[in-house]
């Protein structure tokens, strides 16, 4: 169910663009999803057909690409890609938590392509 | 012609906004706000009637109460004189910032140091929605096992602070608690976790003495 309301607001976004440029087929839509997100791309690929129906984005392909959850560790100022399985945040070099996360929240759409 | 137009633009924005508004409301009632989460009965609205008792007289709790469908938990607290407005969501997985936002003024504001919103009782999607709260409260109880925190770890990284509850039944269930304080550990090394129970009022005070620093910040 989460993913409806999000799908439903990439498509409102879409059209809003898509119209201000006078356009009449939306064929392509980029979005960039992280991992340390609770979103699940096929769900929102599902969700897109079904309400993109009977709008100018129905015939759009979706381009989702994934974004690994990167961090950084503040005391040896070296970036990691955290273990998930079980998940482990600390820093792998100093064992330490003072990490924040650079990438992997990511629920953005980058562009889209439109046909005039 | 196709042609390319660049958007960059983050799905929830509008959540983000309607999130800061309700964060300015907050700050200019000068009341914490308090963004509860937890699965269905890990013992949400006890742990507010247990916070409500043990502030007393001195700190007044107001509460925004989340749920699919019904008032029983409204009803619930109302009985107990805690001021609260209800939330129902329909099919709504978790709370979203605008529908917070429009019930925030109905709660006496002025009259309140704190502000709890019982999200709907869910471990994945209310994780990260912000809803305008200077705290994320994660709450588990004993009865759910001692891996919740490796098998959310996107919950449990975005809490401020995490409550172990229902340590009344601990003598029968013996919930191995380090495992559980040792996988929070590993996703937040300086993550504040208390042990309680909502039910007895055992561990509650050392908690909400946290929670009056949280307020003086």
């Amino acid at each position: 169910m989460h993913e409806l309301g999000i799908t439903q607001e990439i498509l409102t976004q879409v059209l809003k663009a898509a119209e201000s440029h006078q356009a009449k087929k939306v064929g392509l839509v980029r979005l960039k999803i992280g991992d340390f997100t609770t979103i699940e791309p096929e769900s929102i690929r599902f969700y897109f057909e079904q309400i993109a129906k009977e709008t100018i984005a129905q015939e759009a392909r979706l381009e989702i690409e994934r974004i690994r959850l990167l961090m950084f560790c503040e005391a040896c100022r070296k970036e990691f890609y955290p273990q998930d399985s079980p998940p482990m945040f600390l820093c792998p070099s100093c064992g330490g938590g003072k990490v924040k996360i650079l990438s992997g929240r990511e629920l953005q759409i980058e562009d889209i392509e439109i046909e005039d | 012609m196709a042609k390319q137009v660049a958007l960059k633009k983050r799905v929830d924005d509008e959540n983000l906004l309607y999130a800061e508004k309700n964060k300015e409301i907050f700050a200019r009632h000068k009341v914490l706000g308090i963004n509860l989460m937890a699965a269905p009965g890990a013992g949400k609205t006890s742990l507010i009637e247990s916070a409500a008792r043990e502030l007393g007289p001195h700190a007044r709790m107001g509460v925004i109460e989340g749920d699919l469908a019904g008032n029983i938990d409204r009803d619930r607290l109302s009985a107990q004189n805690i001021p609260v407005v209800q939330i129902n969501t329909g099919s709504g997985c978790h709370l979203n910032a605008e529908q917070v936002n429009q019930v925030i003024e109905k709660l006496p504001l002025d009259q309140l140091d704190y502000v709890v919103i019982e999200n709907i009782g869910n471990l994945v999607c209310p994780a990260g929605i912000p809803l305008g709260e200077t705290l994320n409260l994660v709450l588990l109880s004993i009865t759910e096992g001692d891996d919740k925190p490796i098998k959310y770890p996107v919950m449990f990284y975005h809490a401020d602070c995490v409550l172990i509850n229902k340590l009344d039944l601990q003598e029968t269930l013996q919930v191995d608690l380090l495992k559980i304080k040792n996988a929070v550990h590993c996703l937040k090394s300086d993550l504040p976790v208390f042990e309680i129970s909502a039910k007895t009022g055992e561990g509650v005070k050392p908690w909400i003495n946290w929670l009056k620093k949280q307020k003086g910040k």
